[in-house]
C-alpha cells in the first residue's frame, strides 16, 4: 500500500467542500476527482472465482451416482431450507416415464396445506389414475418465496433431470424483482420521481412502472423460451389468480397519498360519505363518492374496493372483478411490503407474448371465472391472498392435467374425479387454522378470520386446544418463542415444521391480534368452550395500566398486522391516515392518565389546529397541535373506560402543509414524498391515575 | 428548568446515544443492545428513544444534540485516501450533510445540532467524566476524521488538543492489522490478541519495530508496504507474512507457538510505544493526571504499564473508550459549551442502560413452562445465588440497569467460582464458544481486593491488569503470566453485586467471582430479561438470576424451548466486514 500524495490533501479538501455534488458544481467536482484519480477506469483484476460447491445441485438436492445412475438427495448442508421444498427425500434417476417438472413458488407448494396436500400430489394422482399407454412422474421443485430470479435458476438446474415437460405456476413474487430492477437503476428512479412532481402524485407513475414490469416479464419469457428450445423441452406456464373477493387492502395499505390540499380534502370527504352511504345501503351514492375517490387518487385501493363491494351487492360481477383488480394492482405503488400477487400487467404480458415464445399458457383467472360462472373468486378457491384452497388446487391442477394429456397425446377415456382427491380432516383443520393466523398477520378482516376458525373447528374438534394455546400466547407480553403455550402447540401438532415461523413474529413485531383472538374466542364459545374470562385475566395481569406506565408506541399496543411502510423508518410514529388507534388494558376502576407529545410537520399557516382524542369512540378532549412538538397530559375518566381492552383514537385535522424536501432520488425518498403524514407522535404513554378525578 | 443534551455516535461502528441532564449522565446505551446487531453502525434510533424515556423528557425538551464526528473532514480523509472502496460513482452519492439530515428526519429533532471532531469527543469523554480538575489527555484509535492519535489537556472545564498523528499512520490500525493476520476479527478480536500475548515470547519485537517508526513530538509513521487496508478487503499486504516468515493464520485453525510469539511481540511493542507517547505528553503538559480514550485505551495490559512507566500519578480510562463512548464526549463538549460555568458529574459507574422491572420479569417467567423461585418476599435471592456459586454452578446474572461500554460489570454477567480448576473450559464450552486460551476476569470485593491482587487503587471498570498475589488458587481468572484483569466492586456502585461477593466470601472465604459478559460468541451482550432468558435456554448456563427470580436448569425440562430458540428465532449477527477496519 502506498501513501497517498500530500499534494492531494488540498484537492480532497476542496472536493469534500463541494459535496454533495450538484449540477452547478459537477464540472468542478469532476476536475477534482480526476486529479485524485477517481475518474480513471478501474483496474480490473483477474478474479479467482471460487468453485461453487452447490453448482451441480438442483435446489436443495445434491447429485449422487449409484450403480451408474444419477440420484438427487436432499443435501444436509441445506437443511435450513428443506421446509421450503416438497417433502421428498430423493429424486430418482430418469426412467421411461414422462417426467414433468413442476416449478413455482408457495402457491405451487400448496402453502397452508403442504406437505399433506399439494398441487403436485393432485396432478400426480390425476395422471396416474386410469393411465393407459403413457406413464408419468411429477418432480415437485416448487420452492416457497421463490421470485423470478430464483425460478430462472431452478429452471436451468432442472434440465439436468431430463424433463419431458416443465410446468410453471408462478408470478406472485415478481414485484420484488421489479423493485430490485428499479432500485438498481438510478435512471429509472429519476424518471419515476420526475413523474411524481405533478398534481397527480404517485398515481402518475403507473404507466411507466407497468412498462418496466412488462419488459421484465417479456425478458423472462424470452429466457424460458431459449432454454426450452435448447433442450427441446416443452413449457406450460400457468398464470396464478388472486383472492379478489376476500383479500382487501390492509390499514397500512390504505395510507393516504400526498396530494394538493383541495384534492386531499375532496378525497377524505368522499371517503367519509362513501362509507356512510354504504353503511346505510345507499349503493349508488356510495359508488358516486367512491368514483370521486378514484378520480382524485387512483393509486389508493380503497375507492376501488368500495366500488367493487357495491358491484358485488348489485350482482354486477364483471364490474366488481374490474375494480378488485384495480385495487389489487395498487400494490405497485409500494405503500407496504404487500402480500404476493400477480398483477394485471404480468397476466396481460404473458397472454400477449408467451405464444410467440413458444410457451403454452393456462390463464387461471379465466379458468376460475368459468368455474364460478362468472363470479369473483374468494374464500371458496383461496385460503388467503393467493394460496389455493383444496378446491382451488383441484381446479387449477385439472386444467394443467388436460394440457399435459394433450402434450403427450394421451387419449385415455376415463379420468379420475378431481374432487375425490382430498386431504384429511386434520390436515384441513390445521390448514384453516393457519390460514386464519396468516390472514390476521396480513391485516385481513374479522369475517375472514372467523370463517377460517369456524372451518378449522368444523373439520377437527382437536384444533380447539391449539386455539386456546394460541390465544394465551398472543395475549402475553413475552415473546412467543419463550411461551409455554407455544411449546404446547408444537407438542400437540407434530407436523408443523413448515409453519412454526408463523407462530414466532420477528423481534418486537408481536401485536395483540385482537380480531383473531376474538374470532377464535367466538368460535370456541359456539363449541362450548368459553375462554373470555381466562383471557381477560391474562390481559389484565400482563398489560393493566394500574401502577405502571405503558408505552403505546410499542408495536404490541398499536400495530394490527405485519405489513410495514416502506419509506424511511423513524424513531417516532408517523400517522399516515386520518386516524390512529392505540390499545390498552385496564380494569376501569380508576381514571387513566394519557401523556402524548405530538406535532404536524411543516404546517404552512399555524391556526390553532386541534386533534381529537377518543376513548372507546367517546370524544374525551381536543388538544392543540402545531408544527413543533407539544406535550399534553390528559386525565381520562373511568366512566369511559371498559374492563379489558380499550382503544384510544387520535383523529388528525387536515392542515395545509408544505412538501417535504426531497433531496435524493432513493426509493425511500420517493415513497416519503408520495404519502401524506397527518401527524407525528414521539411519546405516548398511559398509566392508571392515582385517584378517580374526571377529565 | 432542566438542561438536556443528547450525544450521538453513529455511521461507523458501535453507534450509541446518551443524555446529560443537568450535568449528570443519566442514560447511555449502544444501539446493538436493542437491535441485536453486533457493532450496529446505524443511527441509534432505539437508544435515542430510550434515553428520552429514562430522562423523562420528550424531543421538545432537548436543548442540543451533539454529534461525535465531523462528516466534512471525514469525507476529506476518505477522498484523499484513494481507497478502492471509493469510486467516481460513490462520490456522487456522498453527502456530508446526511448526518444532520438523518438526525432531523429519523429522530424528528428540529433544534440545534453541534458537531465535534472524533478525537475531541474521545478526549472529552475521558476528561469530563474523570474526577480530575486538570489532566493530560491521550487518545488512540484506528482513525477518526484524520487523526489517529491526539495529545491534549483538560483544564478549566475545557479540552484542548495540541498535537496529533494522522491517517494512515495509526497504531490502532497496526494492532488491528496483526489481529487480522493472526486470524481474528478486526474491531472485536483485538482483545483476543491481548489475551494470547502472555503465552508467547517477544522474539518478533524487531520485526514489529519495522512496522512503525517513532518520530519526534509524539509523531510516528507506519511502514505502509506491510499494510493494505485501503483496498477494503484485508488489512495486511503480502509483505507482512514475509516479514515474520509465517503465513497468515486462517480463522479457527490451530494456534501455534509462533502466533503467540507474534501476539506477545505486538503487545510489547504497543506498550513501549504508548509509554513513549505518555512520556512525551507528560513532558509537554507537566500534568500529574492522565486521561485516556480511544479503542486502544481498552488494552488494559498496556494501561497498567503506562501508569507504571511514566511520570503520571493517576490515570483515568473512560470505560466505554471505543467509539460508542464518543457520544459521551460530544454531549459533554456541547454541555460545557452551552453552560460553561457548570461542571459535569464524574462517572462513578456505568449502569446507564435499561432494566427490567420485577413485574415484567414475573410476567415473562409466568408465560414460560419454567419452574422458578420468586425470592422477593424472603429477600434471600443473593444468599441462594451465593450458595449455587459455591456449589460450582455457572450463573447468568441480570441485575439492575445495563452497563454502558464493552465490559460486563455485574449487571449483565456470567458468574462462577474462580477457584474451580476446569471452570474456564466449562464456560468456554457451554456458553462462550471462544478460544480456550483466554482467562476470564475476576470481580472482587473492593474492601478485600488488596489481599489478593497487587494493586493500590480501585479498578471499577475492569480496565487494568495486575498480578495475582492471593493465597487462593484461582485458575479460571489467573493468566499464564499470573496477571488478572480485575473489577473492584463496592456498595456504592453496585450494592447487589457487592452483597453477592460478600455472601460468596462468607461461604468460601473467597471474595472473588469469575465475571464474564452475558452473551454468546458474536452476539451483543444481553439487554432485556427476555434476551437473558433466551441466552440461558440456548446455552448450558446452570442457573439464571433475573433480579429476585432464580431459574435453574435442574428440575426444568427445556428441550422444546431450546429447539424453538435455536431453530426458529433471529439471533444476533455481525453487521460489519470482520476482515477489514471500516473506513467508509
Amino acid at each position: 500500500m502506498s501513501r497517498p500524495s500530500k499534494l492531494h490533501k488540498a484537492v480532497a479538501t476542496d472536493l469534500a467542500t463541494l459535496l454533495p455534488i450538484t449540477e452547478e458544481n459537477q464540472q468542478k467536482a469532476f476536475d477534482l476527482m480526476e486529479k485524485l484519480g477517481y475518474t480513471r477506469p478501474e483496474e480490473t483484476e483477474e478474479e479467482t472465482l471460487e468453485e461453487d460447491p452447490f453448482k451441480s445441485h438442483i435446489g436443495i438436492y445434491k447429485p449422487e451416482i449409484k450403480d451408474g445412475k444419477k440420484y438427487y438427495h436432499r443435501d444436509i448442508l441445506q437443511k435450513g431450507t428443506w421446509s421450503f421444498f416438497a417433502d421428498v427425500q430423493t429424486i430418482p434417476p430418469k426412467s421411461d416415464k414422462k417426467r414433468i417438472v413442476l416449478l413455482g413458488e408457495s402457491v405451487t407448494r400448496g402453502f397452508l396445506l403442504d406437505p399433506e396436500y399439494t398441487p403436485a400430489i393432485v396432478l400426480d394422482q390425476l395422471l396416474k389414475s386410469y393411465k393407459e399407454e403413457v406413464d408419468y412422474e411429477i418432480i415437485d421443485l416448487a420452492e416457497t418465496n421463490l421470485g423470478m430470479a430464483g425460478i430462472k435458476e431452478r429452471y436451468i438446474q432442472c434440465m439436468a433431470l431430463e424433463p419431458d415437460m416443465v410446468v410453471f405456476l408462478a408470478g406472485n413474487n415478481w414485484r420484488e424483482d421489479l423493485l430490485f430492477s428499479l432500485g438498481s437503476s438510478p435512471e429509472k428512479l429519476q424518471a419515476l420521481q420526475e413523474l411524481m412532481q405533478g398534481e397527480e402524485g404517485i398515481a402518475a407513475v403507473k404507466p411507466l412502472i407497468e412498462e418496466y414490469f412488462s419488459d421484465l416479464v417479456d425478458d423472462f419469457l424470452g429466457f424460458v423460451s431459449n432454454i426450452s428450445k435448447e433442450n427441446g423441452v416443452p413449457v406450460l406456464f400457468t398464470i396464478p389468480e388472486y383472492n379478489l373477493l376476500d383479500c382487501k387492502s390492509t390499514p397500512a395499505e390504505r395510507i393516504v397519498s400526498e396530494l394538493p390540499y383541495d384534492k386531499l380534502k375532496t378525497w377524505i370527504l368522499a371517503k367519509e360519505k362513501a362509507e356512510a352511504n354504504l353503511a346505510d345501503g345507499n349503493l349508488d351514492t356510495c359508488m358516486d363518492e367512491a368514483k370521486k375517490m378514484v378520480e382524485v387518487d387512483p393509486s389508493h385501493p380503497y375507492g376501488f374496493e368500495l366500488l367493487a363491494d357495491c358491484s358485488i351487492k348489485k350482482e354486477q360481477y364483471e364490474d366488481a372483478r374490474h375494480y378488485y383488480e384495480l385495487a389489487r394492482d395498487t400494490a405497485l405503488f409500494c405503500r407496504t411490503n404487500s402480500k404476493p400477487r400477480t398483477f394485471k400487467i404480468v397476466q396481460q404480458t404473458i397472454l400477449a407474448k408467451a405464444e410467440s415464445h413458444g410457451i403454452k399458457v393456462i390463464d387461471l383467472p379465466t379458468v376460475f371465472k368459468a368455474h364460478l360462472d362468472g363470479k369473483v373468486p374468494g374464500r371458496d378457491l383461496f385460503l388467503d391472498y393467493c394460496h389455493f384452497s383444496v378446491e382451488g388446487i383441484q381446479i387449477a391442477m385439472e386444467a394443467v392435467y388436460k394440457v399435459v394429456l394433450q402434450e403427450f397425446n394421451d387419449t385415455r377415456k376415463t379420468h379420475k374425479e378431481v374432487k375425490s382427491i382430498i386431504p384429511s380432516n386434520e390436515g384441513l383443520a390445521l390448514g384453516h387454522l393457519f390460514a386464519a393466523i396468516h390472514n390476521a398477520h396480513w391485516g385481513q378482516s374479522y369475517d375472514i378470520l372467523l370463517h377460517h376458525c369456524s372451518e378449522a373447528l368444523a373439520k377437527s374438534k382437536d384444533i380447539a386446544k391449539t386455539m386456546v394455546y394460541y390465544c394465551d400466547m398472543i395475549s402475553r407480553a413475552a415473546a412467543n418463542n419463550v411461551c409455554k403455550s407455544l411449546e404446547k402447540i408444537l407438542e400437540d401438532n407434530t407436523k408443523l415444521d413448515r409453519y412454526v415461523h408463523a407462530l414466532i413474529p420477528a423481534r418486537n413485531m408481536k401485536n395483540m391480534e385482537l380480531e383473531l383472538v376474538d374470532a377464535m374466542t367466538t368460535v370456541l364459545k359456539s363449541h362450548g368452550v368459553d375462554i373470555t374470562n381466562y383471557l381477560l385475566k391474562i390481559r389484565l395481569d400482563e398489560h393493566d395500566i394500574k401502577n405502571r406506565r405503558i408505552n403505546l408506541l410499542q408495536n404490541y399496543y398499536h400495530a394490527t398486522s405485519y405489513d410495514e411502510y416502506q419509506g424511511q423508518k423513524t424513531a417516532f410514529l408517523q400517522a399516515r391516515d386520518t386516524k390512529s388507534d392505540f390499545f390498552f388494558v385496564t380494569d376501569a376502576k380508576n381514571n387513566a392518565e394519557l401523556t402524548i407529545s405530538l406535532r404536524i410537520p411543516r404546517i404552512i399557516n399555524e391556526n390553532n389546529d386541534e386533534v381529537t382524542v377518543y376513548v372507546n369512540d367517546t370524544e374525551v378532549i381536543k388538544i392543540g397541535v402545531s408544527s413543533t412538538w407539544q406535550t399534553h397530559t390528559i386525565d381520562v375518566s373511568a366512566d369511559v373506560l371498559k374492563n379489558g381492552i380499550n382503544v384510544f383514537k387520535i383523529k388528525w385535522p387536515l392542515v395545509a402543509t408544505s412538501k417535504e424536501d426531497q433531496d435524493d432520488n432513493s426509493s425511500t425518498a420517493i415513497l416519503d414524498a408520495a404519502f401524506r403524514v397527518f401527524g407525528e407522535i414521539c411519546n405516548m404513554t398511559v398509566s392508571g391515575a392515582q385517584n378517580s378525578v374526571s377529565s | 428548568m432542566t438542561r438536556n443534551i443528547i450525544g450521538i455516535s453513529a455511521f461507523y461502528h458501535d453507534s450509541a446515544c446518551c443524555i446529560i441532564q443537568n450535568g449528570k449522565l443519566v442514560a447511555a446505551v449502544q444501539e446493538e443492545r436493542f437491535t441485536r446487531k453486533k457493532n450496529d453502525p446505524d443511527l441509534p434510533v432505539k437508544s435515542f428513544m430510550y434515553c428520552l424515556d429514562e430522562a423523562g423528557i420528550s424531543i421538545a425538551d432537548i436543548d442540543c444534540i451533539a454529534y461525535y464526528e465531523d462528516p466534512v473532514k471525514k469525507s476529506e480523509r476518505q477522498l484523499w485516501s484513494g481507497s478502492t472502496q471509493i469510486s467516481a460513482d460513490s462520490i456522487q452519492e456522498m453527502d456530508p450533510n446526511h448526518v444532520i439530515k438523518q438526525i432531523r428526519k429519523e429522530l424528528g429533532y428540529d433544534g440545534p445540532i453541534k458537531i465535534y471532531e472524533h478525537h475531541q469527543s474521545h478526549a472529552a469523554s475521558a476528561f469530563y467524566f474523570s474526577e480530575f480538575d486538570s489532566a493530560a489527555i491521550l487518545t488512540v484509535d484506528g482513525v477518526g476524521e484524520w487523526a489517529t492519535t491526539t495529545y491534549g489537556t483538560g483544564k478549566d472545564n475545557k479540552v484542548e488538543l495540541f498535537g496529533e498523528v494522522t491517517f494512515p499512520d495509526s497504531i490502532g490500525l497496526l494492532y488491528s492489522t496483526i489481529t487480522s493476520y493472526l486470524g481474528f476479527k478486526v474491531n472485536s478480536g483485538e482483545y483476543k490478541v491481548m489475551g494470547l500475548a502472555p503465552y508467547g515470547d517477544e522474539k518478533y519485537l524487531p520485526q514489529m519495530r519495522q512496522l512503525l517508526h517513532l518520530e519526534e513530538d509524539g509523531k510516528y509513521s507506519l511502514n505502509l508496504k506491510y499494510f493494505d487496508f485501503l483496498r477494503g478487503e484485508r488489512m495486511y499486504s503480502d509483505e507482512l507474512p514475509k516479514l515474520f516468515g509465517i503465513p497468515v493464520r486462517e480463522t479457527d485453525t490451530d494456534m501455534l507457538q509462533h502466533h503467540m510469539d507474534i501476539a506477545k511481540s505486538l503487545q510489547r511493542f504497543l506498550e513501549e510505544t504508548l509509554i513513549k507517547m505518555a512520556n512525551y505528553l507528560h513532558e509537554k503538559t507537566g500534568e500529574d493526571n492522565l486521561c485516556m480514550a480511544g479503542g486502544v485505551a481498552l488494552n488494559c495490559v498496556a494501561n497498567g504499564k503506562i501508569l507504571k512507566n511514566s511520570p503520571f500519578k493517576k490515570m483515568y480510562v473512560q470505560p466505554a473508550a471505543n467509539d460508542s463512548g464518543c457520544a459521551l464526549g460530544a454531549a459533554a463538549l456541547a454541555y460545557t459549551e452551552l453552560y460553561p460555568e457548570e461542571k459535569i458529574e464524574p462517572l462513578h459507574n456505568v449502569y446507564l442502560g435499561p432494566h427490567g422491572t420485577a413485574k415484567e420479569i414475573e410476567n415473562l417467567l409466568s408465560a414460560t413452562s419454567l419452574k422458578y423461585e420468586d425470592c422477593r418476599a424472603e429477600g434471600d435471592a443473593i444468599e441462594k445465588v451465593a450458595q449455587k456459586l459455591a456449589e460450582g454452578k455457572v450463573i447468568g446474572w441480570y441485575n439492575g440497569r445495563m452497563e454502558f461500554g464493552p465490559r460486563s460489570l455485574g449487571a449483565r454477567s456470567i458468574l462462577a467460582d474462580p477457584r474451580i480448576l476446569d471452570m474456564r473450559d466449562r464456560i468456554n464450552a457451554m456458553v462462550k464458544k471462544r478460544e480456550g486460551f483466554r482467562p476470564f476476569a475476576p470481580a472482587v470485593l473492593e474492601s478485600k481486593m488488596y489481599e489478593h491482587f497487587d494493586i493500590d487503587h480501585p479498578s471499577p471498570f475492569m480496565l487494568e491488569t495486575c498480578q495475582v498475589k492471593s493465597r487462593i488458587d484461582m485458575p479460571a481468572i489467573t493468566h499464564v503470566d499470573n496477571s488478572a484483569r480485575i473489577q473492584s466492586v463496592n456498595d456504592d456502585h453496585n450494592p447487589r453485586f457487592a452483597k453477592l461477593l460478600r455472601e460468596f466470601d462468607k461461604l468460601t472465604d473467597c471474595p472473588i467471582l469469575l465475571n464474564t459478559s452475558f452473551n454468546i460468541k458474536d452476539e451483543p451482550i444481553v439487554s432485556s430479561p427476555e434476551d437473558a432468558l433466551v441466552c440461558f435456554i440456548t446455552t448450558d448456563i446452570d442457573c439464571l438470576v433475573l433480579e429476585d427470580f432464580i431459574i435453574s436448569k435442574e428440575g426444568n425440562e427445556i428441550t422444546m424451548l431450546e429447539m424453538i430458540n435455536n431453530n426458529f428465532t433471529e439471533r444476533g449477527r455481525f453487521e460489519l466486514n470482520p476482515n477489514v477496519y471500516t473506513f467508509i
